[in-house]
């Protein structure tokens, strides 16, 4: 098995059933997995922020970084490995997760979600499966071959999503 | 802010540690200092052939060189800036202390070094926004960069009690990370960080801002720029996902921060943002 790793705000396709997908300790950041079940695709993004109005520079380089610009790279990325915007891309969620800040000021974790949820709402895409939130840090993979997506966090072993 | 009593085989191993470094010690005084040039420092780093030719091969490295050919240390450490010479600094005088896996925290080799490492870089930034600062930058960047020594013992006393401290967690009998550690060794990693610190005879400030960089409002009052600064740091540090692994967002933040530190949220982000972007500079040069 070959893996891919994806970084923060960073985000890869791929049909290649030899290949699985990575991304490491999501912390706040909130990881994507969309698959289109037909051809077999699919990605993984690893969204830091929430909106790219802070840094459009940032934005520009590393689309990635924010769900705003995040979501649309990578469905353009999904286009490229040849998913043909008929029929229904599944997609899964994880980590967004956040130190016990009772005002929620640092809450960059439930800033991600909400705002990744609202952009899939406008495109009529809602997640399948999701494991958000808490105080645990995840990191996430998923095997192209069978689309299987396993998280894991030190300490807690690992668990399917 | 006397002594810590601490559990007998804590306090042993403390007294069991190497002492930090003769060079270590004198950068530590000296960031202590805000007064201080960076004359004083070329005097310390040049004394020290291991950390000059540390100094010279990463100021020669092609992302800091740009080109140009550094020969001295003077040169060296006017190009690198005080920071950066800092961290290859004490990387290479506290030997694999923060480098080793940490087997109670589940950490890899690297991982607590990262952390460090990423949290000098924020409370760098987020000194400089302190309301009315007593501390300077350079202070800040090096207490965040050994607030969490206190793991490197108390991991061998948290070996194989993982488990159980994440179910305390989880069925909230402890309130986060710190009381876990505080219910399963006696003691927890600030308090044990503290203890070495004092050990090392270390300046006042750094002693206090390892001992309460996770609750600053405890600490003294003189002090609390620099704490809530380290504080704010270590946080922005997890957000971003780098911490030990079984208990990077296992903590609480100390809201008193607010009085010192004007944060929002958009602020929080840029901050988060551009210290990735520093560390994904620099990592390469100062981790190996």
């Amino acid at each position: 098995m070959e893996y891919i790793y994806v970084g923060i705000g960073e985000y890869a396709v791929s049909r290649d059933p030899n290949q699985i997908i990575k991304t490491m300790a999501l912390g706040s950041c909130v990881g994507v997995i969309v698959r289109d079940p037909r051809s077999g695709g699919t990605g993984l993004l690893h969204v830091a922020l929430p909106d790219s109005s802070i840094n459009q520079r940032r934005a520009a380089d590393k689309p990635g970084s924010f769900a705003d610009t995040g979501i649309p790279a990578l469905l353009k990325a999904m286009r490229k490995a040849g998913y043909d915007g008929n029929g229904r891309l599944t997609v899964k969620l994880t980590g967004g997760a956040s130190i016990m800040d009772p005002n929620n000021t640092f809450n960059i974790g439930k800033r991600n979600i909400l705002a990744i949820k609202k952009i899939l709402w406008g495109l009529r895409m809602g997640a399948i499966a999701e494991d958000l939130g808490g105080s645990i840090s995840r990191s996430v993979a998923v095997d192209i071959s069978t689309g299987k997506v396993t998280i894991s966090s030190p300490g807690r072993g690992q668990w399917d999503l | 802010m006397g002594p810590v009593k601490l559990p007998k085989a804590i306090q042993e191993h403390i007294q069991d540690m190497p002492m930090i470094s003769e060079v270590a010690h004198k950068l530590l005084s000296l960031v202590a200092n805000p007064d201080h040039s960076l004359r004083d420092l070329v005097k310390i780093v040049e004394n020290d052939v291991y950390i000059a030719a540390r100094l010279l091969r990463v100021a020669n490295s092609a992302y800091f060189s740009r080109g140009h050919e550094i020969t001295t240390v003077q040169r060296a450490v006017t190009h690198l800036g005080e920071a950066t010479v800092l961290s290859i600094a004490l990387g290479a005088s506290t030997g694999d202390l923060l480098t080793r896996p940490l087997a109670g925290y589940e950490s890899e080799a690297g991982g607590l070094w990262a952390h460090c490492l990423i949290a000098a870089i924020a409370a760098r930034k987020v000194a400089l926004l302190v309301k009315n600062p007593k501390v300077t930058a350079d202070q800040a960047y090096t207490a965040a960069m050994l607030m969490d020594i206190g793991m490197a013992v108390l991991a061998d006393h948290l070996a194989g009690e993982t488990d159980k401290m994440i179910e305390s967690i989880d069925t909230q009998s402890a309130q986060d990370f710190l009381d876990a550690e505080e219910h399963t060794a006696g003691a927890n990693h600030a308090k044990v960080g503290g203890e070495i610190a004092r050990m090392w005879n270390l300046p006042r400030p750094l002693i206090a801002a390892i001992e309460h960089h996770h609750h600053p409002s405890e600490g003294p009052e003189e002090l609390f720029d620099l704490l809530y600064a380290v504080h704010v740091a270590d946080i922005i540090t997890r957000m971003a996902g780098y911490g030990m692994g079984v208990e990077t967002l296992s903590y609480t933040l100390d809201e008193g921060y607010r009085a010192f530190i004007p944060l929002d949220k958009p602020r929080i982000e840029s901050l988060m943002l551009d210290v990735l972007d520093e560390f994904s500079k620099i990592e390469k040069f100062i981790l190996e």
